[in-house]
């Protein structure tokens, strides 16, 4: 009796030492194909053979959200409808003016001999689960290296950027949002009179932190960051995508720096289609 | 209760849990808390079952999120596969036959299991990663209890 729980006590450390070894070896095996830009066969295999149930189970979800939505909004949707009517109108009118706007930027660039960048191409994809873990500000999409997604290609969302790839799959892609800690973006104010330029980092919170900002820059609260182009840690995002607002900024007099936070433009909460520039 | 149809059955629960947790997980957010389902689950089955397949279970359940989360692939699979081993060798110690012994293995291993993967791949803010995980297990500990309940009734 005394010899068969030892064994089964034997048996139960030799199941961990087995499960961590493994653990460690797929973990070194996943590192050594990303950094060759690869995804491992075991993860891409673990996605591609899971994800398409996830996928049912999100567009079941958003398709009744649509339909029927209504049941629990009703009260409030036809105040939001009336608002949006008025806010559509206001758009109509803005758009026809950066339309005339646009057409003579480009008339004007085109005369001075300015390389004019071709447009982006864009692919939408869907949302199968919004950070995977709690804690890690990533995102898993429905398009892959089959579709023609690459690592650090850009997504966006039709309000801002959302973030950039980090590890593709045939069948789906890991996106890394503005906010996580390893995020950074290239920015500059979006104002005639200011082109301050700086680095927009994630901070784990839902704002973002700006770092490397001139002592005299000129910026102010409820200023509109785009990106720069510049580089930033990833150096992958292209100039003029909306990043946010700036919403607080704070003077530290020991470090005589100021301490600036943007909110983000696009509500990653809310979020269920974005867009990669291709 | 530790033959190899409960045992399946508690693959299935886990499985269906790592589901129901990628499609659904983030709208539950509550004040930036965000409960971890699969987590949870492998937690709370792992109560039904020795440490053998309890480490198994995890293993699994690590190989299933880090697919998902794309980065520090061996730290999540080995802290999964800890947790489930720790509460598998439990199993005939504790008396599970109770829901308080499951919320507070959930708030316990939730919070040990950030802990451990911290410790693993640390993290840029470590007072945002405590925070986060004290929230991540007290969520637990409420979706711990029907899960608790529905593990019970189908093994």
């Amino acid at each position: 009796m005394l010899l068969k729980e030892k064994n089964n006590h034997r048996n139960h450390w030799w199941a961990l030492i087995i499960c961590v070894a493994l653990g460690i070896g797929i973990g070194v095996w996943h590192n050594r194909a990303s950094r060759h830009g690869k995804a491992d066969p075991l993860s891409a295999a673990v996605l591609t053979v899971t994800s398409p149930i996830i996928h049912i189970l999100v567009a079941t979800t958003n398709w009744m959200n649509r339909e029927f939505g209504w049941i629990i909004q009703g009260p409030s949707l036809s105040r939001k409808y009336a608002a949006l009517r008025l806010q559509n109108e206001n758009l109509q009118a803005q758009i026809a003016q950066l339309q005339e706007d646009a057409i003579d930027a480009q008339r004007l660039k085109s005369e001075l001999g300015f390389a004019m960048s071709p447009p982006l191409h864009k692919i939408p994809a869907t949302i199968l689960s919004m950070r995977p873990i709690p804690n890690f500000q990533t995102m898993v999409i429905s398009r892959g290296s089959r579709d023609g997604v690459k690592p650090d290609s850009v997504v966006v969302a039709p309000l801002g950027v959302v973030g950039h790839v980090f590890d593709v799959a045939p069948t789906t892609s890991s996106v890394i949002l503005l906010t996580d800690p390893n995020s950074a973006i290239g920015a500059m104010v979006q104002r005639a009179n200011s082109r301050a330029v700086c680095i927009c980092k994630g901070n784990g919170t839902p704002l973002l932190s700006i770092a490397y900002l001139g002592p005299n820059a000129d910026i102010r609260i409820g200023d509109t960051m785009i990106s720069s182009g510049l580089g930033g840690a990833q150096g992958v995002y292209p100039k003029g995508l909306v990043i946010g607002t700036v919403v607080s900024i704070t003077n530290d007099p020991s470090t005589a720096s100021r301490q600036i936070l943007v909110k983000p433009a696009v509500d990653f909460d809310r979020l269920e289609e974005v867009y990669i520039l291709k | 209760m530790k033959g190899a149809k409960s045992n399946l059955r508690l693959t299935l629960i886990v499985i269906v849990l790592f589901f129901l947790h990628e499609a659904y997980a983030s709208h539950l957010t509550i004040r930036g808390a965000q409960p971890n389902i699969a987590l949870t689950g492998l937690l709370v089955c792992s109560l039904f079952t020795d440490a053998t397949f309890a480490a198994w279970l995890g293993f699994m359940t690590g190989v299933l999120e880090s697919a998902y989360l794309g980065m520090y692939i061996g730290s999540l699979i080995v802290t999964r596969s800890l947790a489930g081993w720790i509460i598998g060798s439990m199993e005939p110690h504790v008396f599970r036959d109770n829901v308080i012994i499951a919320i507070g293995i959930c708030f316990l291993g939730t919070f040990l299991t950030g802990m451990c993967f911290y410790l693993f791949a640390p993290q840029a803010n470590t007072l945002l990663w405590v925070k986060g995980a004290l929230q991540e297990s007290i969520y637990n500990c409420v979706i711990s209890i029907p899960i608790y309940y529905i593990v019970k009734i189908v093994v």
